[in-house]
């Protein structure tokens, strides 16, 4: 038994040469099709990512009289933190202000304009479960009619979007992943079957000359988990090292996707081991 | 030892055997002779369980065609060698591994299989060949490796499926003294042909069959 599973191991890997076409083909279908589905997981990921972004960044600006004093704002402050839902308020000087304003634009444009036009302002941060339309204009509402506000500001139209299109993005992201998924897997299973197809009499003759179905089938299943393995091994590969590289770019929008990198070749083995089986069985029914 | 009673192979309402009955009892050489169509190929599926019979019973050694289960064929086939005209080659592996792939499937040792194998290469006078990819063979040699791997389980008899049918006349000659060896240590032997020639080289019963029918 031991002695026949490092023979099967041995034909497997063999195999491989033997079948070099047909295996070269399954490997490089197998490596570009979970490349692409790797991408696109990545991809989904970090659109999911950016979606949830964007909705921490929405926060309501207050601008400020210019002629407040500092109690004055300490006292307004204090009662935006003291409005429910409210998660932080954050104060903005008008030195702080210009300060932004150089970093985006300049020193050139400040000195063009001369004395520092710009007021300091609040920016408020409702809890995540307050960040829903109604919640953000009552509060805009409410903070418009406090002494010495000047203008309240926040995205009410970008908010408005990113609430129609989430739930586009994120289930057309689920769809497409799974199209993509299970156009794949059919993809594998008939590439994987390829290979055994260019075998099938070999498979054939093995059972005259009275080899059981199990033995023949070893080093078949064997050779479609290292066609497995080795294509999604391919793909993960490729898919890391565009993860790692882009990573060196944008290393500021990007999070780390590199544990997603490492699904096709999981895929890959499953997949190897479940294909292989079934384009046997075929063969191996008399 | 091989026994066919009453067997009829019927397909598509055809009748391609008609109530056959053989009996080859242990170390016999039996000659199935008849022209091409006449059914040969099918007795001898028949007789290493290819094929079910339609009516009637095989039995090989202790397994019975009404009674076995399909788990059961690959057993009946180690005792049973088969020489195929095609010869059934494993095409992309060498000499040995041809030979020794039937040995590993039953499971025995290394060691064992290669003495076994050289032994029966050394038979068939392939011994030099053992790395040669059967692709680069000649038809009488390709032959020869298919009568090694036949023979490397050691079975109590031999079905030869005009062994010589694609062979020129010495290479067929070659084939037939090598039968006629094996057939005198003891192992019995069935082959089909339709060659008169092919009958007369070693002795034996010889069993003429037309149109799917036995004539005594
Ligand atoms: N699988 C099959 N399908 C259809 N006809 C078959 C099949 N096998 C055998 N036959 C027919 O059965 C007859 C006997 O064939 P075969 O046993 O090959 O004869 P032989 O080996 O004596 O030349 C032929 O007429 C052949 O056409
Ligand atoms: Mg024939």
């Amino acid at each position: 038994m031991s002695l026949n599973f490092v023979y099967s191991i041995k034909e497997g890997v063999i195999g491989l040469r033997r079948t070099r076409l047909a295996s070269a083909i399954t490997i490089s279908t197998i490596a570009v099709s979970l490349t692409l589905f790797g991408l696109l997981l990545v991809v989904s990921f970090h659109v999911r990512q950016f979606v949830e972004q964007f909705q921490d960044r929405i926060y309501v600006e207050v601008f400020i009289d210019t002629s407040l004093d500092e109690t004055e704002v300490a006292s307004l402050k204090k009662q935006f933190e003291d409005y429910s839902g409210i998660e932080s308020v954050y104060f903005v000087s008008k030195e702080d202000a210009l300060a932004r304003f150089e970093e985006e634009f300049g020193k050139e444009m400040i000195e063009a304009i001369g004395e520092n036009p710009l007021p300091s302002s609040f920016q408020i941060q409702l809890q995540k479960s307050h960040r829903t339309g109604s919640d953000l204009e009552t509060f805009a509402q409410y903070a418009q009619s406090q002494h010495g506000v000047d203008e309240v500001i926040y995205h009410k139209r970008l908010f408005q979007l990113l609430k129609q299109y989430k739930l586009v993005i994120l289930s057309g992201g689920l769809i497409l992943i799974a199209m993509v998924f299970f156009s794949t897997i059919f993809l594998i299973a008939n590439t994987l079957r390829l290979t055994i197809f260019s075998q099938k009499e070999i498979i054939h003759n093995m059972i005259l000359v009275g080899a059981t179905n199990s033995f023949i089938r070893r080093p078949y299943v064997i050779q479609g988990v290292l066609q497995g393995v080795i294509g999604g091994g391919i793909a993960s590969l490729i898919v890391l090292a565009l993860i790692k590289g882009a990573a060196l770019r944008f290393s500021a929008v990007l999070h780390d996707a590199s544990a997603l990198a490492w699904i096709p070749c999981g895929i890959g083995v499953v997949f190897g081991y479940i294909g292989s089986r079934r384009g046997l069985t075929k063969f191996l029914k008399t | 030892m091989i026994e066919l009673c009453n067997v009829w192979y019927i397909l598509e309402k055809h009748p391609i055997l008609e109530d056959i009955t053989i009996h080859i009892k242990p170390g016999e050489m039996v000659y199935l002779f008849g022209p091409s169509g006449a059914g040969k190929s099918t007795l001898l599926r028949l007789a290493h369980m290819e094929i079910m019979p339609t009516r009637g019973m095989v039995r090989v050694a202790d397994f019975n065609s009404s009674r076995i289960t399909k788990d059961e064929i690959p057993f009946l086939r180690r005792k049973v060698g088969v020489v195929f005209q095609d010869f059934k080659l494993l095409p992309d592996r060498d000499v040995f591994d041809n030979v020794s792939f039937a040995l590993w499937a039953t499971g025995v040792p290394y060691r064992k299989i290669k003495k076994r194998v050289l032994q029966v290469l050394a038979e068939v006078g392939l011994s030099h060949k053992r790395y040669a990819m059967i692709k680069t063979l000649s038809g009488g040699e390709q032959q020869r490796v298919c009568m090694a791997r036949a023979l490397a389980n050691e079975p109590f008899i031999l079905l030869a499926d005009e062994p010589t049918g694609n062979l020129d006349d010495e290479s067929s000659r070659d084939i037939l003294t090598l039968l006629g060896r094996i057939n005198r240590r003891g192992t019995a032997i069935l082959m089909a042909t339709h060659k008169e020639d092919a009958i007369h080289q070693i002795p034996g019963r010889i069993l003429r069959l037309k149109e799917g029918k036995l004539m005594s």
